[in-house]
C-alpha cells in the first residue's frame, strides 16, 4: 500500500517536469518494442495452441505495463529530486539552476581544491622545511680525525608527525577524487545511458535481471549518492568547531621554501636552512630548564604541534575527506540492493561494497 | 573467432541438426504413445515439443544477436552523440588513439580496443606514479655539504654541515607507493577483462554454445544445457554490449582533460633530474673556484677570474634551469596532483565498472537460467573477479 501511494505521488509529479528528459524517448521506445514482441508471441501461442506460451505472454504484458508505470515514477522522482535536491542544495549554498548533482560535484570539487591548497601549504611550509632541519648534522674533520653529530635529529619526532599528517591528507584527497569521478560517472553515464538501457532490457523476460540491475545502479547513484554527498558535507560544515575547542588551521609560521628555489650566490657562504638549528649545540638544559640550540625553531615546532595547527587540519581532512565519502558510498550501496528487488531482480552487491 | 566471415555458419547447421534429431526422437515417442495407447507418452511428447521450439527460438535469437554484434558498426552508435564527444571523431581531442577505434569496427572489436585504451591510460598513470615516486625519493635523499669555512679556502675539508634540503619530500613517497599499488590492481583488472573478452569472442563461445545447444535439445540434459546457454548468452551478448556503452559515454582521457599531457610527460620522465640539485651544484662549484683563484692570484687576475667564473656560472645556471626536462618543486607537485586524479579515474574505470558489468552479467545469467530450466549462480565467479 505504501509503495502504491509513493508511486501515485511520483506519478502525479511526473506531470510537473518542465522539459522532457533525454532518456524518455528511448524508454518509451523500449516499451513499444516490448509490446510488439509480446503481441507476436501471443499470436504465435494461438497458432501452435500453446497455453503455456499464452500465459507467459499475458504475464509479460503486465511487466510492460509495470515498466510504463516505472517510467512515470522515475520521471516523477527526477522532478522531485530536482526540486527537493535543488532546494536542499540552496540551503547549503547552491546557486539558482544548480541541480542536486551539479551541486554535489561542485561541493566535491571545491573541497578537493581547498584540501589540495592546504596540503601544498602544509608541505611547502612545514614538512619540507622541517625535514630539511631534521636532516641537519655537523661534521668536523682535522688531520684524519672526524666526527659527525646530528644535533637536530630530535626534530625527526615532530617531522614524523607532520609527514604522517601529510600522508593522511593525501589519502583524503585520493578518496575525494574518487568521489568526484563516481559523481561524474553517475551524471554522465549511469543516469543518461544505463537508465534507458535498463528500462529497455527490463521489458523482456530474458534480460529482466540485467535491466533491473542497471536501473537500480542509475537510481542509487544519480539520486541517493549526490544527496548523501550534500547531506554529509552539510553535516560536517554545521559542526561548531570552536564549541568543540577546535579551530580552523592558521597559516603555518615556519619560513617558506620558495617553490622553485635554487641556490643563490649570496647564500653560498651561509648555510640556508629555512629555520634555525645549530647541530653543534648539544642539548644543554640550563638553570632555567630551556633547551639551547633550538631557539626560534623550538617555538615553531611548538606552534606546529599546538591545537591551532595539526589537530584542526586532521579533523577537517578526516571528516570531509575520508569519513564523508565513505558514508556517502555506504548510503548508496545500502539502497542499491533493495532497489534491485524493486526493479525485478535481486543481486549480491557485497563485491561492490568490498571494492568501494 | 566468432566474428570472422562465416564464423557462425556451422552453429546454424548444428542447431538445425539438433532440432531435427530431437524432433525425430519426440516423433518416435508420440508414435509409440499412439501405438501403445499410452497417454503419458503423448503428454511427454507435447511438452517436449514446446521445449524444443523454445530452445530453437533461443538459439536462433542468440545466433541472430551474435551475428548482429559482429556486424553492428561502432560508428553508427558513436554518431548518435555530439561530435565533440564522439570517440571516433577527428574533431574530438580525446578520441581513443591507443589504438584508435574505427567507425567500421564491430562491437566486439571496439570493446577490445576500448579496453586496450583503458589499459594504456592506466599504464601511463603507473609509469607516471613510478617516475614521480623515483624523483621524490631521489630529491629527498639529496645531501649537501658546503665548503666550510670559505674564508680559509675549505681548509677543514669536509668540516661543516651536512643537510638533506628536500628530505620532507619523503612524505610523497608513501602516497605515490599507495597510488602505484592501486594502479597496478586496476591495470591487472583491465588485463583480466581483456582476457575475458578474448575468451568469450574467440574460444569460450565456440566451445560452450554448441555444447549448450546439443544438451538443451536432449530431454534429460535440458537443465545443464539451459544453464550453459544462459551463461553463454549473458557473457557473449551482455558483456560486450556494456563495454561498448562504456566506451561511448565514459572516456577516461576526457575525464582527465588537460591533465593528460602532464601525466604523459611525467610517465616519460624516468631519469630526469631535479633543478634544485644541478643548479645548486654548479653555483657552488663556481663560487668555490672563485674564492680559490682570488686567494692565489693578484688583483688583475682576480677580476679576470671573477668575470670569467661569473660568466661560466651564469651560462651553466641558465643551461641547468633552462633544461625543460628538469623537475622543479612546483612542476613535481602539479604532476603529483594529476597523477592522483588519474589514479582515481583508473580505479573507478577498471574496477568499479568491471564490478557493475559482472553483477549485470550475473543477474542476466540467473534470469535466463531460470527461464531455461536451470538456476545459474555466478556470485562466486563475481567475487573471484
Amino acid at each position: 500500500m505504501k509503495r502504491l501511494l509513493l508511486l501515485l505521488f511520483l506519478f502525479s509529479l511526473s506531470f510537473a517536469v518542465d522539459e522532457t528528459p533525454e532518456w524518455i524517448p528511448i524508454a518509451l521506445l523500449a516499451v513499444i518494442a516490448g509490446l510488439g514482441v509480446l503481441i507476436i508471441f501471443y499470436l504465435i501461442s494461438y497458432v501452435v495452441e500453446a497455453d503455456q506460451m499464452r500465459a507467459m505472454a499475458i504475464s509479460e504484458m503486465w511487466q510492460v505495463v509495470i515498466t510504463g508505470v516505472m517510467i512515470a515514477g522515475l520521471i516523477g522522482a527526477q522532478a522531485l529530486a530536482t526540486e527537493f535536491g535543488s532546494g536542499m542544495a540552496k540551503d547549503f549554498g547552491a546557486e539558482d539552476g544548480d541541480t542536486h548533482m551539479d551541486f554535489a560535484i561542485k561541493v566535491t570539487q571545491e573541497t578537493v581544491a581547498y584540501q589540495w591548497a592546504t596540503l601544498m601549504d602544509f608541505t611547502n611550509n612545514i614538512v619540507i622545511p622541517m625535514g630539511d632541519l631534521a636532516s641537519l648534522s655537523g661534521n668536523c674533520w682535522l688531520f684524519g680525525v672526524a666526527f659527525t653529530y646530528s644535533g637536530c635529529s630530535s626534530i625527526n619526532v615532530p617531522f614524523s608527525s607532520a609527514s604522517l599528517a601529510a600522508r593522511t591528507m593525501a589519502m583524503a584527497i585520493l578518496a575525494l577524487n574518487s568521489q568526484l569521478v563516481l559523481l561524474n560517472l553517475a551524471s554522465r553515464f549511469f543516469f543518461p545511458v544505463l537508465l534507458p538501457l535498463g528500462l529497455f532490457l527490463r521489458t523482456f523476460h530474458v534480460t529482466r535481471g540485467t535491466g533491473g540491475v542497471l536501473i537500480a545502479f542509475a537510481v542509487a547513484f544519480y539520486f541517493v549518492y549526490p544527496l548523501a554527498t550534500i547531506i554529509t558535507k552539510g553535516m560536517s560544515d554545521e559542526v561548531p568547531l570552536s564549541a568543540l575547542g577546535i579551530h580552523y588551521p592558521e597559516p603555518p609560521a615556519i619560513n617558506q621554501v620558495g617553490a622553485d628555489e635554487t641556490w643563490e650566490f649570496s647564500n653560498v657562504y651561509t648555510f640556508e636552512v629555512p629555520a634555525e638549528c645549530d647541530p653543534f649545540k648539544t642539548y644543554d638544559y640550563g638553570d632555567g630548564g630551556q633547551v639551547e640550540g633550538f631557539g626560534y625553531t623550538q617555538t615553531q615546532i611548538n606552534y606546529l604541534l599546538n591545537e591551532n595547527m595539526l589537530d584542526p587540519l586532521l579533523f577537517i581532512f578526516m571528516i570531509s575527506g575520508i569519513f564523508n565519502p565513505a558514508l556517502s558510498i555506504l548510503m548508496a550501496l545500502a539502497v542499491l540492493r533493495p532497489l534491485t528487488r524493486v526493479f525485478g531482480t535481486e543481486v549480491d552487491v557485497s563485491a561492490l561494497g568490498k571494492v568501494s | 573467432m566468432v566474428c570472422i566471415e562465416g564464423g557462425l555458419d556451422w552453429l546454424y547447421s548444428l542447431s538445425l541438426l539438433s532440432l531435427g534429431m530431437t524432433l525425430v526422437v519426440i516423433g518416435v515417442a508420440y508414435a509409440l504413445g499412439q501405438l501403445l495407447s499410452n497417454p503419458q507418452f503423448n503428454v511427454w511428447a507435447k511438452t517436449e515439443i514446446f521445449q524444443v521450439f523454445v530452445s530453437f527460438f533461443f538459439v536462433l535469437l542468440v545466433l541472430f544477436l551474435s551475428d548482429s554484434l559482429c556486424h553492428f558498426r561502432y560508428g553508427d552508435l558513436a554518431g548518435l552523440g555530439p561530435a565533440e564527444t564522439n570517440p571516433t571523431s577527428t574533431s574530438n581531442p580525446y578520441a581513443y588513439a591507443h589504438p584508435s577505434i574505427s567507425a567500421d569496427d564491430n562491437v566486439i572489436n571496439a570493446s577490445g580496443k576500448y579496453l586496450a585504451n583503458v589499459a594504456y591510460f592506466i599504464n601511463t598513470e603507473m609509469r607516471a606514479a613510478r617516475s614521480l615516486y623515483g624523483i621524490s625519493e631521489e630529491a629527498s635523499r639529496y645531501s649537501r655539504t658546503p665548503c666550510m669555512p670559505a674564508a680559509t679556502f675549505c681548509l677543514y675539508g669536509t668540516s661543516g654541515y651536512t643537510v638533506r634540503p628536500y628530505s620532507g619530500l619523503s612524505s610523497w613517497v608513501q602516497i605515490l607507493g599507495f597510488s602505484l599499488y592501486t594502479d597496478t590492481a586496476s591495470y591487472l583488472t583491465v588485463l583480466i577483462q581483456m582476457a575475458l573478452l578474448a575468451f568469450i569472442s574467440g574460444g569460450g563461445i565456440m566451445a560452450y554454445l554448441p555444447l549448450a545447444i546439443v544438451l538443451r535439445s536432449l530431454p534429460l540434459m535440458r537443465q545443464l544445457g539451459g544453464g550453459l546457454l544462459a551463461i553463454c548468452v549473458a557473457l557473449f551478448l551482455i558483456y560486450p554490449a556494456l563495454l561498448t556503452m562504456e566506451s561511448l559515454f565514459w572516456n577516461p582521457y576526457q575525464m582527465l582533460g588537460d591533465g593528460w599531457s602532464t601525466l604523459a610527460d611525467a610517465a616519460d620522465s624516468m631519469g630526469r633530474g631535479f633543478t634544485y640539485v644541478t643548479a645548486g651544484a654548479y653555483a657552488e662549484t663556481m663560487a668555490a673556484a672563485l674564492l680559490l683563484a682570488g686567494a692565489l692570484l693578484d688583483i688583475a687576475a682576480i677580476i679576470a677570474v671573477v668575470v670569467a667564473a661569473g660568466f661560466v656560472s651564469a651560462v651553466l645556471m641558465i643551461i641547468s634551469a633552462g633544461a625543460v626536462s628538469q623537475w622543479t618543486l612546483t612542476s613535481l607537485h602539479a604532476a603529483i596532483q594529476v597523477s592522483m586524479q588519474a589514479s582515481s579515474i583508473s580505479f573507478l574505470t577498471a574496477t568499479f565498472l568491471l564490478s557493475l558489468n559482472i553483477i549485470a552479467i550475473g543477474a542476466s545469467a540467473r534470469e535466463l537460467g531460470r527461464l531455461l530450466g536451470q538456476e545459474v549462480d555466478l556470485s562466486r565467479l563475481m567475487q573471484v573477479l
